[in-house]
Protein backbone atom coordinates (compact mmCIF):
# COMPACT_ATOMS: atom_id res chain seq x y z
CA UNK A 1 0.00 0.00 0.00
CA UNK A 2 2.02 2.97 -0.93
CA UNK A 3 2.57 5.88 1.08
CA UNK A 4 1.16 8.40 -1.15
CA UNK A 5 -2.07 7.14 -1.87
CA UNK A 6 -2.69 7.01 1.82
CA UNK A 7 -1.33 10.78 2.51
CA UNK A 8 -4.02 11.78 -0.62
CA UNK A 9 -6.51 10.02 0.59
CA UNK A 10 -6.36 11.58 4.59
CA UNK A 11 -5.97 14.96 2.68
CA UNK A 12 -9.35 14.30 0.28
CA UNK A 13 -11.25 13.19 3.26
CA UNK A 14 -10.49 16.01 5.25
CA UNK A 15 -11.09 18.51 3.13
CA UNK A 16 -14.30 17.02 2.13
CA UNK A 17 -15.10 17.16 6.03
CA UNK A 18 -14.05 20.58 6.29
CA UNK A 19 -15.96 21.44 3.90
CA UNK A 20 -19.25 19.38 4.95
CA UNK A 21 -19.30 20.76 8.47
CA UNK A 22 -19.42 24.79 6.88
CA UNK A 23 -22.01 23.87 4.79
CA UNK A 24 -24.21 22.18 7.70
CA UNK A 25 -23.68 25.47 9.76
CA UNK A 26 -25.41 27.12 7.72
CA UNK A 27 -27.97 24.99 7.93
CA UNK A 28 -28.49 26.06 11.47
CA UNK A 29 -31.09 28.79 11.10
CA UNK A 30 -33.96 26.31 11.61
CA UNK A 31 -33.22 26.51 15.39
CA UNK A 32 -33.02 30.40 15.82
CA UNK A 33 -36.03 30.37 13.65
CA UNK A 34 -37.94 27.65 16.09
CA UNK A 35 -36.83 29.72 19.10
CA UNK A 36 -37.63 32.75 17.92
CA UNK A 37 -41.51 31.63 17.64
CA UNK A 38 -41.14 30.09 21.17
CA UNK A 39 -40.24 32.97 22.27
CA UNK A 40 -42.71 35.24 21.07
CA UNK A 41 -45.53 32.59 21.87
CA UNK A 42 -45.56 33.32 25.48
CA UNK A 43 -46.65 36.90 25.52
CA UNK A 44 -48.96 36.74 22.26
CA UNK A 45 -50.52 33.89 24.44
CA UNK A 46 -50.70 36.35 27.83
CA UNK A 47 -52.09 38.66 26.01
CA UNK A 48 -55.20 36.85 24.41
CA UNK A 49 -56.14 35.25 27.88
CA UNK A 50 -55.33 38.44 29.87
CA UNK A 51 -55.44 41.49 28.04
CA UNK A 52 -59.08 41.16 26.98
CA UNK A 53 -60.41 42.09 23.65
CA UNK A 54 -57.56 44.54 23.45
CA UNK A 55 -54.67 42.22 24.47
CA UNK A 56 -55.91 39.29 21.52
CA UNK A 57 -55.97 41.81 19.11
CA UNK A 58 -52.72 42.89 20.06
CA UNK A 59 -51.58 39.65 20.22
CA UNK A 60 -53.14 38.19 16.69
CA UNK A 61 -51.57 41.48 15.22
CA UNK A 62 -47.81 40.65 16.81
CA UNK A 63 -48.38 37.14 15.40
CA UNK A 64 -49.65 38.00 11.97
CA UNK A 65 -46.18 40.28 11.70
CA UNK A 66 -43.92 37.74 13.22
CA UNK A 67 -44.79 35.08 10.75
CA UNK A 68 -44.82 37.66 7.88
CA UNK A 69 -41.15 38.57 8.77
CA UNK A 70 -40.18 34.99 10.00
CA UNK A 71 -41.37 33.81 6.50
CA UNK A 72 -39.82 36.59 4.70
CA UNK A 73 -36.24 35.78 6.58
CA UNK A 74 -36.48 31.90 6.38
CA UNK A 75 -36.96 32.29 2.42
CA UNK A 76 -33.82 34.17 2.41
CA UNK A 77 -31.37 31.18 3.97
CA UNK A 78 -29.10 29.60 1.51
CA UNK A 79 -29.20 25.95 3.06
CA UNK A 80 -31.87 23.25 4.34
CA UNK A 81 -30.19 20.35 6.63
CA UNK A 82 -31.77 16.95 5.99
CA UNK A 83 -35.20 16.33 8.02
CA UNK A 84 -35.62 19.96 7.91
CA UNK A 85 -39.34 19.77 7.03
CA UNK A 86 -39.78 16.83 9.54
CA UNK A 87 -38.65 18.81 12.20
CA UNK A 88 -40.48 22.44 10.92
CA UNK A 89 -43.62 20.21 10.63
CA UNK A 90 -43.43 18.05 13.92
CA UNK A 91 -42.76 21.38 16.42
CA UNK A 92 -45.20 23.57 14.81
CA UNK A 93 -47.43 20.91 14.33
CA UNK A 94 -47.17 20.27 18.06
CA UNK A 95 -47.15 24.34 19.20
CA UNK A 96 -50.57 24.32 16.97
CA UNK A 97 -52.35 21.41 18.78
CA UNK A 98 -51.31 23.07 22.32
CA UNK A 99 -52.30 26.66 21.44
CA UNK A 100 -55.82 25.30 19.33
CA UNK A 101 -56.31 23.89 23.16
CA UNK A 102 -55.18 26.24 24.92
CA UNK A 103 -57.54 28.96 23.79
CA UNK A 104 -60.32 26.76 23.29
CA UNK A 105 -60.22 25.59 27.00
CA UNK A 106 -58.54 29.62 28.43
CA UNK A 107 -61.43 31.40 26.38
CA UNK A 108 -64.54 29.42 27.52
CA UNK A 109 -63.42 27.86 30.76
CA UNK A 110 -60.50 30.35 32.41
CA UNK A 111 -60.85 33.49 30.95
CA UNK A 112 -58.70 36.21 32.27
CA UNK A 113 -57.29 33.80 35.18
CA UNK A 114 -53.79 33.89 35.25
CA UNK A 115 -53.85 30.79 37.15
CA UNK A 116 -54.84 28.58 33.60
CA UNK A 117 -53.00 31.55 31.23
CA UNK A 118 -49.49 31.97 32.84
CA UNK A 119 -48.39 27.99 33.14
CA UNK A 120 -50.18 27.12 28.99
CA UNK A 121 -48.15 30.29 28.21
CA UNK A 122 -45.16 28.16 29.23
CA UNK A 123 -46.21 24.93 27.90
CA UNK A 124 -47.13 25.94 24.57
CA UNK A 125 -43.70 26.84 22.88
CA UNK A 126 -42.55 23.84 24.42
CA UNK A 127 -42.66 22.03 21.23
CA UNK A 128 -40.48 24.47 19.42
CA UNK A 129 -38.46 24.42 21.73
CA UNK A 130 -37.75 21.18 21.75
CA UNK A 131 -37.90 21.50 17.46
CA UNK A 132 -34.89 23.72 18.26
CA UNK A 133 -32.94 21.85 20.55
CA UNK A 134 -33.81 18.33 18.62
CA UNK A 135 -30.16 17.39 17.75
CA UNK A 136 -29.39 17.39 13.91
CA UNK A 137 -28.74 14.66 11.59
CA UNK A 138 -24.75 13.62 12.51
CA UNK A 139 -24.01 14.03 9.08
CA UNK A 140 -21.04 15.30 9.39
CA UNK A 141 -19.90 12.40 10.78
CA UNK A 142 -20.18 10.59 7.65
CA UNK A 143 -16.88 11.71 6.18
CA UNK A 144 -13.84 10.58 9.00
CA UNK A 145 -11.45 12.36 9.35
CA UNK A 146 -7.80 11.67 8.73
CA UNK A 147 -6.87 10.51 12.56
CA UNK A 148 -9.93 8.40 12.12
CA UNK A 149 -8.62 6.37 9.15
CA UNK B 1 -2.86 -8.09 -2.71
CA UNK B 2 -3.15 -7.80 -6.55
CA UNK B 3 -3.24 -5.08 -8.96
CA UNK B 4 -7.19 -5.34 -9.27
CA UNK B 5 -7.86 -6.01 -5.95
CA UNK B 6 -6.23 -2.48 -4.37
CA UNK B 7 -9.16 -0.19 -3.15
CA UNK B 8 -8.68 2.22 -5.39
CA UNK B 9 -9.98 0.44 -8.22
CA UNK B 10 -13.17 1.45 -6.52
CA UNK B 11 -12.52 4.81 -6.32
CA UNK B 12 -15.56 6.80 -8.30
CA UNK B 13 -13.63 8.61 -11.51
CA UNK B 14 -16.24 11.58 -10.53
CA UNK B 15 -15.56 11.82 -7.24
CA UNK B 16 -12.00 11.20 -7.17
CA UNK B 17 -11.28 14.76 -7.64
CA UNK B 18 -10.91 16.23 -4.37
CA UNK B 19 -13.04 19.54 -5.13
CA UNK B 20 -16.30 17.48 -6.49
CA UNK B 21 -15.61 14.76 -3.49
CA UNK B 22 -15.68 18.00 -1.30
CA UNK B 23 -18.86 19.63 -3.09
CA UNK B 24 -20.53 16.14 -3.08
CA UNK B 25 -20.00 15.10 0.86
CA UNK B 26 -20.97 18.50 1.91
CA UNK B 27 -24.26 18.21 -0.09
CA UNK B 28 -24.66 14.72 1.53
CA UNK B 29 -24.95 16.88 4.92
CA UNK B 30 -28.35 18.63 3.57
CA UNK B 31 -31.26 18.54 1.97
CA UNK B 32 -30.31 21.16 -0.56
CA UNK B 33 -28.19 24.26 -0.48
CA UNK B 34 -27.84 27.33 -2.76
CA UNK B 35 -25.24 27.84 -5.23
CA UNK B 36 -23.19 30.48 -2.82
CA UNK B 37 -23.57 28.13 0.19
CA UNK B 38 -21.87 25.39 -1.29
CA UNK B 39 -19.38 28.14 -2.73
CA UNK B 40 -18.21 29.91 0.34
CA UNK B 41 -18.32 26.06 1.63
CA UNK B 42 -15.93 24.45 -0.87
CA UNK B 43 -14.21 28.22 -1.08
CA UNK B 44 -13.69 28.18 -4.60
CA UNK B 45 -14.83 30.47 -7.22
CA UNK B 46 -18.50 31.11 -9.12
CA UNK B 47 -16.91 29.67 -12.01
CA UNK B 48 -15.09 26.55 -10.92
CA UNK B 49 -18.25 25.46 -9.05
CA UNK B 50 -20.10 26.13 -12.25
CA UNK B 51 -18.04 23.41 -14.07
CA UNK B 52 -18.17 21.04 -11.22
CA UNK B 53 -21.70 21.33 -10.57
CA UNK B 54 -21.69 20.76 -14.55
CA UNK B 55 -20.18 17.57 -14.75
CA UNK B 56 -21.83 16.31 -11.53
CA UNK B 57 -25.22 16.87 -12.97
CA UNK B 58 -24.00 15.37 -15.76
CA UNK B 59 -23.12 12.22 -14.06
CA UNK B 60 -26.20 12.16 -11.80
CA UNK B 61 -25.16 12.46 -9.09
CA UNK B 62 -26.94 16.10 -8.36
CA UNK B 63 -30.30 17.80 -9.09
CA UNK B 64 -30.00 21.45 -9.96
CA UNK B 65 -33.10 23.29 -9.73
CA UNK B 66 -33.76 27.58 -9.87
CA UNK B 67 -35.79 29.79 -8.44
CA UNK B 68 -35.90 33.21 -7.18
CA UNK B 69 -36.50 35.17 -3.77
CA UNK B 70 -38.05 38.43 -4.90
CA UNK B 71 -36.31 39.64 -7.96
CA UNK B 72 -32.97 37.27 -7.21
CA UNK B 73 -32.51 33.99 -8.85
CA UNK B 74 -31.18 31.35 -7.03
CA UNK B 75 -29.65 28.39 -7.97
CA UNK B 76 -30.10 25.34 -5.46
CA UNK B 77 -27.35 22.01 -5.60
CA UNK B 78 -29.30 18.90 -3.87
CA UNK B 79 -27.55 15.29 -4.06
CA UNK B 80 -29.46 12.64 -5.26
CA UNK B 81 -29.87 8.67 -4.35
CA UNK B 82 -27.32 7.76 -6.81
CA UNK B 83 -24.66 10.73 -5.50
CA UNK B 84 -25.38 9.05 -2.63
CA UNK B 85 -24.63 5.93 -3.30
CA UNK B 86 -21.48 6.58 -5.31
CA UNK B 87 -20.32 9.19 -2.21
CA UNK B 88 -20.53 5.92 0.07
CA UNK B 89 -18.81 3.85 -2.22
CA UNK B 90 -15.98 6.07 -2.90
CA UNK B 91 -15.59 6.96 0.69
CA UNK B 92 -15.67 2.70 1.47
CA UNK B 93 -12.82 3.13 -1.25
CA UNK B 94 -10.74 5.61 0.76
CA UNK B 95 -11.13 3.86 3.93
CA UNK B 96 -10.23 0.67 2.51
CA UNK B 97 -7.14 2.29 1.74
CA UNK B 98 -6.30 4.37 4.59
CA UNK B 99 -7.33 1.56 6.83
CA UNK B 100 -4.89 -1.17 4.73
CA UNK B 101 -1.86 1.17 5.51
CA UNK B 102 -2.84 1.20 8.93
CA UNK B 103 -2.63 -3.04 9.14
CA UNK B 104 0.65 -2.89 7.21
CA UNK B 105 2.35 0.05 9.50
CA UNK B 106 0.93 -2.52 12.69
CA UNK B 107 1.78 -5.58 11.44
CA UNK B 108 5.73 -4.27 10.33
CA UNK B 109 6.12 -1.91 13.85
CA UNK B 110 4.19 -4.04 15.90
CA UNK B 111 1.88 -1.70 16.96
CA UNK B 112 -1.95 -2.62 17.62
CA UNK B 113 -4.10 -1.08 14.81
CA UNK B 114 -7.43 0.84 15.41
CA UNK B 115 -9.63 -0.56 13.25
CA UNK B 116 -11.75 1.85 11.26
CA UNK B 117 -15.52 1.18 10.30
CA UNK B 118 -16.60 3.41 7.49
CA UNK B 119 -19.72 5.10 8.90
CA UNK B 120 -20.45 6.78 5.45
CA UNK B 121 -22.66 4.44 3.61
CA UNK B 122 -25.32 6.97 4.33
Amino acid sequence: MDARTRTEAEATLASARTARTSLVAGGNWLRRYLLVFAAASVPVVLLIGLGGQRGATIGTMLWLFLVAGMSWWGARQHVVLRGHKRRSFLAFGGWGVLYGATLLVGVYLFPGQPGFWVPAAVITPVPLVLGACWPTSRGDRSVPSASDA
Amino acid sequence: MSAASHPRHRLDEVIHSPLRLSIVSALSAVDKAEFRAVRDAVEISDSLLSKQVALLEQAGYIDVQKDRVGRRPRTWLALNEAGREALAAHLSALADITHGHRLVAAATQGHPTKTWAPSARA
